[in-house]
């Protein structure tokens, strides 16, 4: 139920931001596209490091594909 | 830039300049995950080389039980880690890569707790102690996968095949994954499913005493396999010509044997449902050519787990290198069945666990990258502490804390090259 109200709140948060967006014209978005600015920039830093997470802790996946492995030690 | 564009005399360089913008602007990170919205042009071969060591236990914290096991070790992992990746174009609409991960692991791990002489903790000095394994433990583990991505006008369809191998582990996974684009490609929406299939034959006789053998109810009896399937909707949207912002949830099902063959006394549920709420926001930083990185993750499961993480890290671009800074809190409630000690009537429940990973603690993560660029080469070096407590989670307290609880550092070097 508390999952359920923190989701609530934050479909909510997301949609009041999308009120507020701007519309950018595809030249204004050179910022935007840096590589830098990517949702992961480097994808092998990152499958080591979910990897690594994932055998020390309870929790694990997101907005992506699952990886596989153990995770006994 | 509008009005530098609108400045240009030359018709020729602003029509060239436009379309440099309205390709970059295609290639919008918020536009898929984890893919680029139009197909690469250059083969990228990478390569990472990581050392991954945990810091010793304390003493005090281990207890002298399974001695002649050659346990009482004090010393824990050391992993050592070699990364490959090669990514290339196909056509003008499609791009494969393939990455490859070997490990080589040594050490020892926890095989349970045990109340030291004092009985139930009630100070720091009277903390529980963990059950080692010999300090003789050897393990390989090697990863492949493989993966395609189709770029068409207004979105990606994506396939990943995956296989990872250890010595009493194997597993074969697969997802596939779409990425569209609405409203002049200022929104995304991404969309994926995935799976696995995995089997483990563990080497459990150099595990004494496990409590179900006690019992005659040894939750393992050979060769057991364990599926997962998992799902995500992710939808991003650029804020500004600075910002952008993503959000989503996925659901994951594990079923099979889902406890750990290599602790002394656990015995867990056949079915864990997970599910986790993501929120991301990348942020340009003009004065200092630098791009902020915030993340965070509520995660909630149906063996009572929940969890928040938060990540945050800058890249900073300072002439032909970038400096990244990062930092990472994470904190989670126990599991239901997680008790500290099992012992005679835990045995009587269905389900008990002493492992530390489902247990009550928080952890915080420090690193630091740095990137040279010379072009087509880039260099890293990076480096990671990761420290682990129950006091680092509120609401607990450290006497409480299952010392089974690791502290790492990982310094990784690499290189990526481009064609």
């Amino acid at each position: 139920m508390k999952l359920f109200v923190v989701g609530k709140v934050a479909a909510v948060g997301f949609l009041l931001i999308l009120q507020g967006c701007t519309p950018v014209a595809p030249y204004q978005r050179g910022n935007l596209s840096k590589p830098e600015m990517a949702w992961t920039p480097c994808h092998l830093d990152a499958t080591l490091q979910k990897h690594i997470y994932f055998a020390k802790e309870a929790s694990s996946g997101g907005a992506e594909p699952a990886g596989g492995g153990c995770g006994c030690n | 830039m509008a009005l530098i564009t609108m400045k240009l005399n030359s018709m020729s360089l602003q029509n060239n300049r436009l379309l440099a913008l309205s390709a970059a602007a295609l290639a919008l990170p918020a536009l898929a995950p984890s893919a680029q919205a139009v197909a690469p042009t250059e083969t990228v071969l990478s390569y990472r080389y990581s050392q991954y060591r945990e810091e010793d236990l304390d003493r005090a914290v281990v207890s002298d039980i399974n001695v002649e096991q050659g346990g009482a070790s004090t010393h824990r992992y050391n992993i050592d880690v070699n990364q490959y990746s090669f990514s290339t174009p196909v056509g003008q609409h499609f791009a494969m890569n393939l990455d490859v991960q070997d490990e080589t692991l040594s050490g020892a791990t926890p095989w349970g707790t045990i109340m030291n002489k004092n009985g139930t903790p009630q100070t720091d000095d009277d903390r529980v102690q963990v059950v080692m394994s010999g300090a003789s433990i050897q393990e390989h583990r090697t990863e492949a996968n493989l993966g395609g991505t189709y770029f068409y006008d207004s979105g990606t369809i994506g396939a990943v095949v995956g296989t990872s191998h250890e010595n009493d582990y194997h597993s074969y996974s697969g997802g596939v994954s779409w990425g569209g684009e609405f409203d002049q490609k200022q929104t995304g929406v991404s969309v994926g499913v995935s799976g696995s299939s995995d089997t483990i034959d563990p080497t459990r006789q150099t595990i004494p005493d496990r409590g179900g053998w006690i019992n005659g109810s040894d939750p393992f009896s050979g060769t057991e396999s364990k599926t997962s399937f998992s799902s995500y909707v992710s939808a991003s949207r650029i804020i500004n010509p600075n910002s952008i912002i993503q959000g989503g949830v996925s659901y994951t099902q594990k079923s099979g044997y889902l406890s750990d063959a290599y602790k002394q006394n656990d015995a867990r549920p056949d079915e864990r449902n997970q599910y986790t709420l993501n929120g991301s926001y990348r942020l340009w930083l003009k004065p200092i050519k630098s791009a902020l990185h915030a993340d965070y993750r509520l995660y909630n499961d149906d063996w009572g787990v929940a969890s928040h993480t938060l990540s945050m890290a800058l890249y900073k671009n300072w002439q032909k290198l970038q400096i990244i800074p990062s930092v990472r809190y994470y904190t989670q409630t126990q599991a239901d069945f997680y008790t500290v000690n099992v012992n005679g009537s835990d045995f009587a429940n269905l389900y008990y666990s002493e492992d530390a990973r489902l247990s009550q603690f928080g952890s915080i993560a420090t690193g630091l990258k740095v990137v040279f660029k010379q072009k087509p080469v880039e260099w890293m070096l990076s480096g990671e502490y990761y420290t682990s407590g129950a006091d680092l989670s509120p609401g607990t307290s450290k006497y409480l804390e299952n010392p089974g609880l690791v502290n790492y550092v990982k310094v990784t070097v690499g290189v990526d090259h481009r064609f």
